[in-house]
């Protein structure tokens, strides 16, 4: 026997393994069917029947590449996939895939990730025990220890030394638990990483891997019909000679030869001309996927591209020679012609009139041209086009215009479309503008949003503030996104809101500047905010898997706690790997992945540029007024607010709690995010409400202390400052501001006073350290704390330096300092 | 500027002036061809497994030399070649039938037998040498030269010049390597499974052929080559015509390249055929030396070797000068 024989040692020796290499390819795209399975075998046999050695690796690559390649694109990448199949072959571990198929191997492998996330979920459960019955111990042991004090009323003088090494070793404790637990994470997502990265060829998350979801669109059977239709064949004269014709009309003739040519049918052609304004147009690419689909039931297109102008176009094929549209006539004349384009760049923009080079079109006999407008909005430039065309809507509805036309010239049916909003002018007529990195003024872009809104429907709006997360504009997360989000129970995927939502400059420039992001952004409730974090951070997760849709449903719906927490992780472990102008590094797109909220518009500037900003007051000449100028357009984008400034969006409790955390754990980013101006009344109702949360909080703690007799000096300690905090806000609030004008840092702040308030508002949170069991440690810890929070927050709402925010802390606390020092020294 | 052969003013140097040989065809030899690994892979595959080669490439890369070649090392004699054409259909692979013709000759009394309007063409007249020819002889036409049972190379050229139907038609024609003729009965012909013919297509890549078609192909496409892989070639085309002048050679490589870059604006890009043609067109031209060495005279008079359309010549003459220009020549 052949098999018994075959030299053993290659993995393509083995015929599963084989096969489960081109299974894989399968998979990747390549245009393979069993032919080429049975060929791959035969390949191994044959070699060997002749006793020819099957290796090395790159002999055998070689001879196995031709077989499965069907293009210069398949041909370039197999190499470098025969080496990764190659080299993962030799892991023991890497589990071959069942010669079942596609569907076998993919299930597997789908189940196997998400048997992962539960296990993770399963054991972040077990740790989050682990924590609590630790934390139930200390606590436990700490009352222990009360007791016995209480008991043992002589040691409490001895023990007053215990009281703060116990305050040390709680505070430690709880900061080695909380350091575990994120280590823990982070762990899991290294070993995450690097089995996907083993187990499916290294998918990088830089862009983010997004499944080709266009296989939803255009599934209705109403587009197999049309393909259909668009596929029957036509008759051509034929250089043959219909026999029975020739003769019967040489007959009729009296015997005169005349000879009659018989007819043939051959299938239609199309040449497909596609306006593409940028290489990831978007728009293009819809109507490149409308192609493509069509193309899959049987029809015959050749795409060209060409931007704006079409009497130059480009191959699919990147770098492509570009072709003359005359030679495009002589190459392909008996094609029909279908051109996807908004028709701006065939008109003149001086007369308003078709340019006379599109006369060159009517070398086709059967030309098309498909416009993203909808009927209810043609005029007159419509009107033009079909002098030289047959202007139809680059829909669905229209190629089954188009087919019914090619059936035989019967008038085009007007097709029933709702009537929708048109397309909003300013984007009609200045598109670049609104790519610009300059913002227009506010009414403009507010005026912007709502036409849009209108344009697009709530669903389609949502859809588009959606893809502001992300830094790069992309089909595929395009797609990934309508298809995860949902409005009223709906997913905002469709065809015709796709459409609509392509036609805006950014996804046809495939950029989107950022003050627009944020603007759009701000616009998204709480809920979907939520939701499209979720649904990215599941995209940082699940695009390491190979794309199956009924693994990601099952991951979202029953471990997305897990999944965020590994999710944040992978984003964490990557941004460490991650160049510096990778979209992952994009401040917008960190801001609302970790905090939730969109960041103020920030350019990073270089150190010497933030000096001169910053640190203008020091300057000894006066600043340019490219400087000032920056300084005001920055200003003009008031900051979006904290949590608790929108409250109004995100709920009160909510926004109260956020703002809180927020200041304690990111107190740089919580003072970013402040408004500068306006809305005074937040700061102050803020303050208030923690005054009197803390006190609440306190005097309950108080109650249950006093009983045991221990906590109360640290509680009399917390008590004081949170009542200090209503009379002392007001001292500290003017000393500030005074340091503030006496050290001359007011200079590029727009903030005012009103800016002091704020600082010294959101300080307050300091206070938390009052209600910690600290003894005698957390008033100096409050105090440190409230002058670091003080300094952030005079750097950041006045625009200082850090050198001057110093100076400015130093001021104000000086004469307190200084008004100490004179009671001690008269104490002592 | 040296009068090369015409000067074009109505005078004559006085005697014959000698044209040299045209060398031409020392490009064409096949034993001068050399594949990359890569092709040479491809072409023992497609002949263990017997399945067409579809070569596909920009032109000038090779492709069709690379039939020549195979025919040569093999030792089948020349290659068949069919060229396709936009209106040719699967029946014209096999054989043309002038029906017309008959019908005249049947109208003048002249012989109107079916076999004497049967003419076969490159995969017909391959499938007929590969049946002994006895077995196919009632299907000969008069002055059909069988020549003996043999195997054959068969070359499609350009396929994708055809119509689309074109290859799915020929799709189980070339894998079974059969065709019928209805007007001589419809009898099937085959070829004998050990002779059947070796089949090389090739394609520009101006349309997209059917996925059908390219599974039943060994695929291979011709990239055009590195810098010293076209040496190589032109080393191993030109033979010592070439090597006598290394830095002939080097710098028309270096310009050859320099037109090839996007940069040039050229929208017709020189290949193979072209940079040898004008090798050749220079070292006619002056004789021993490096006629690049010099003043761009030379180069800018036998550029029309290289650049063949009217638009890209001015683009051209402007990369040579700035060449020259930059070589301080």
């Amino acid at each position: 026997m052949v098999q018994e024989s075959r030299p053993i040692g290659f993995p393509w020796a083995d015929p599963e393994a084989l096969l489960g290499f081109v299974d894989e390819l399968r998979r990747a795209g390549y245009n393979l069917s069993l032919d080429q399975y049975a060929a791959a075998q035969d390949l191994v046999l044959g070699l060997t029947a002749r006793g020819e050695p099957l290796g090395p690796a790159e002999h055998f690559r070689d001879l196995l590449g031709p077989i499965l390649c069907s293009s210069p694109k398949e041909q370039a990448e197999f190499s470098d996939r025969f080496k990764r199949w190659v080299e993962r072959s030799s892991f023991p571990a890497a589990p071959p895939l069942l010669p079942g198929g596609l569907l076998v191997a993919s299930r597997e492998s789908a189940g196997g990730l998400a048997d992962e996330i539960k296990g993770l979920s399963l054991r972040r459960l077990f740790w989050v025990v682990g924590i609590g019955a630790v934390l139930g111990l200390i606590v436990s042991i700490l009352a222990i220890f009360v007791l016995w004090i209480q008991d043992e009323p002589a040691i409490i003088s001895a023990g007053s030394g215990w009281s703060v090494a116990g305050t040390a070793g709680f505070i430690a404790l709880l900061v080695a638990m909380v350091a575990a637990y994120r280590r823990w994470w982070r762990r899991r997502a290294e070993l995450f990483l690097v089995r996907r990265q083993v187990a499916d060829e290294g998918i990088s998350l830089q862009p983010l891997a997004v499944r080709d979801l266009s296989h939803r669109l255009f599934q209705s059977v109403s587009f197999f019909r049309i393909a259909q239709d668009l596929r029957r064949r036509r008759e051509i004269p034929s250089p043959d000679l219909d026999i029975t014709a020739t003769v019967a009309a040489t007959v009729s003739r009296g015997g005169w030869l005349t000879p009659i040519h018989a007819l043939r049918q051959i299938t239609p052609e199309y040449l497909v001309l596609i306006d593409r304004v940028s290489y990831l147009d978007q728009q293009a690419r819809l109507a490149d996927e409308l192609v493509g689909r069509l193309a899959e039931q049987g029809l015959f297109f050749n795409r060209f591209y060409f931007q704006g102008d079409p009497r130059i176009c480009f191959p699919r094929e990147e770098g492509g020679v570009p072709v003359r549209l005359q030679d495009l006539a002589s190459r392909y004349p008996f094609h029909r012609l279908i051109l996807f384009t908004d028709a701006v760049g065939l008109f003149s923009p001086k007369t308003g009139e078709l340019e006379p080079w599109v006369d060159q079109f009517t070398t086709w006999e059967q030309r098309s041209l498909m416009t993203p407008e909808v009927p209810e909005q043609w005029g007159t430039m419509e009107g033009g086009l079909m002098r030289v065309f047959s202007v139809l809507p680059a829909t669905i509805e229209g190629f089954a215009a188009l087919a019914r036309r090619t059936q035989g010239g019967t008038p085009l049916p007007r097709p029933a479309y709702r009537p929708i909003s048109p397309f909003p002018r300013e984007l009609r007529d200045q598109p670049l503008r609104w790519v610009d990195r300059n913002p227009p003024g506010p009414a403009e872009v507010d005026s912007l949003l709502s036409s849009l809104r209108r344009f697009l429907g709530e669903p389609g709006f949502f859809w588009l503030a959606s893809t502001a997360v992300y830094p790069a504009l992309d089909w595929g997360l395009t797609l990934y996104l309508g298809d995860g989000l949902q409005i009223d129970g709906a997913p905002l995927l469709d065809t015709g809101r796709l459409r609509s939502l392509v036609r805006t400059p950014w996804l046809r420039h495939s950029f989107m500047p950022d003050w627009l992001r944020e603007k759009l952004l701000s616009t998204l409730s709480s809920d979907q905010e939520r939701s499209v974090r979720t649904a990215i951070e599941e995209l940082l997760v699940t695009s390491l898997e190979r794309p199956v849709d009924a693994f990601r449903l099952e991951i979202a719906q029953g471990d997305r706690q897990t999944l965020r927490s590994l999710g944040r992780q992978i984003l964490r472990l990557r941004l460490r790997e991650a160049p510096e102008d990778s979209p992952l590094r994009d401040r917008v797109f960190l801001s609302f992945m970790t905090v939730g909220i969109q960041d103020q518009l920030a350019v990073r500037l270089p150190s010497v540029l933030r000096g001169l900003f910053s640190g203008i007051g020091t300057l000894k000449s006066r600043p340019t007024g490219a400087t000032w100028k920056k300084a005001v357009v920055e200003d003009k984008l008031d900051r979006p607010g904290n949590p608790w400034e929108n409250r109004a969006q995100v709920g009160i409790l909510r926004g109260y709690l956020k703002t809180l955390i927020l200041f304690v754990v990111k107190p740089l980013r919580a003072y970013k995010l402040t408004h500068r101006r306006r809305d005074h009344s937040s700061p102050l109702l803020f303050v208030t409400i923690s005054g009197i949360l803390g006190f609440a909080l306190n005097l309950v703690l108080s109650q249950i202390a006093v009983s045991y007799n221990i906590l109360v000096s640290g509680l009399l300690g917390a008590l004081v400052s949170v009542i200090l905090s209503f009379f002392g806000l007001t001292i500290w609030l003017i000393a500030l501001h005074i340091s503030l004008v006496v050290t001359r840092s007011l200079k590029n702040s727009v903030a005012g006073f009103q800016g002091s308030l704020r600082v010294v508002a959101y300080a307050c949170v300091s206070q938390l350290c009052g209600l910690m069991p600290l003894f005698c440690l957390n008033s100096l810890l409050m105090l440190i704390w409230l002058v670091l929070l003080t300094l952030i927050g005079v750097r950041e709402i006045h625009c200082t330096s850090w050198r001057r925010a110093i100076l400015v802390v130093f001021v104000t606390l000086a004469p307190i300092w200084l008004f100490l020092l004179i009671i001690s020294y008269a104490d002592w | 500027m040296k009068r090369l052969f015409y000067s074009g003013e109505g005078t004559r140097p006085g005697g014959q002036i000698e044209v040299p040989a045209s060398r031409r065809t020392e490009l064409t030899k096949p034993e001068n061809y050399r594949a990359e690994p890569g092709l040479a892979a491809a072409v023992n595959v497609a002949l263990l497994l017997g399945q067409p080669l579809l070569l596909t490439g920009e032109p000038g890369t090779g492709k069709t030399q690379l039939a020549y070649s195979l025919a040569w090392e093999l030792d089948y004699g020349e290659p068949l070649k069919f060229e396709t054409k936009s209106t040719s259909t699967a029946r014209d692979l096999f054989y043309t039938y002038d029906a017309l013709g008959r019908f005249q000759a049947r109208e003048s009394g002249a012989s109107a037998e079916p076999l004497s309007y049967i003419n076969f063409c490159a995969l017909g007249i391959a499938i007929m040498r590969a049946n002994d020819e006895k077995a196919v002889a009632h299907f000969l036409p008069t002055g059909f030269e069988h020549g003996g049972q043999r195997r054959s190379v068969v070359l499609i050229d350009e396929i994708d010049k055809a119509p689309r139907d074109f290859p799915n038609d020929i799709l189980n024609e070339i894998e079974d390597m059969y065709f019928r003729i209805p007007e001589l009965g419809n009898e099937r012909i085959a070829a004998e499974p050990g002779m059947q013919p070796v089949v090389v297509i090739t394609s520009n890549s101006e349309k997209d052929l059917p996925d059908a078609f390219l599974r039943r192909c060994i695929y291979y496409h011709l990239s055009f080559p590195q810098p010293e892989r076209l040496k190589e070639i032109v080393t191993s085309r030109l033979g010592e015509f070439a090597a006598s002048s290394s830095s002939l050679l080097k710098d028309a490589l270096d310009l050859f390249f320099l037109l090839r870059r996007d940069a040039s604006g050229l929208r017709k890009k020189p290949a193979t055929a072209e940079l040898l043609g004008w090798l050749i067109a220079l070292r006619h031209a002056e004789n021993g030396k490096n006629p690049l060495a010099g003043s761009p005279d030379l180069a800018l008079s036998t550029l029309s070797s290289l650049v063949k359309t009217t638009e890209d010549q001015p683009r051209a003459e402007q990369v040579v000068r700035q060449w020259f220009k930059s070589r301080g020549r």
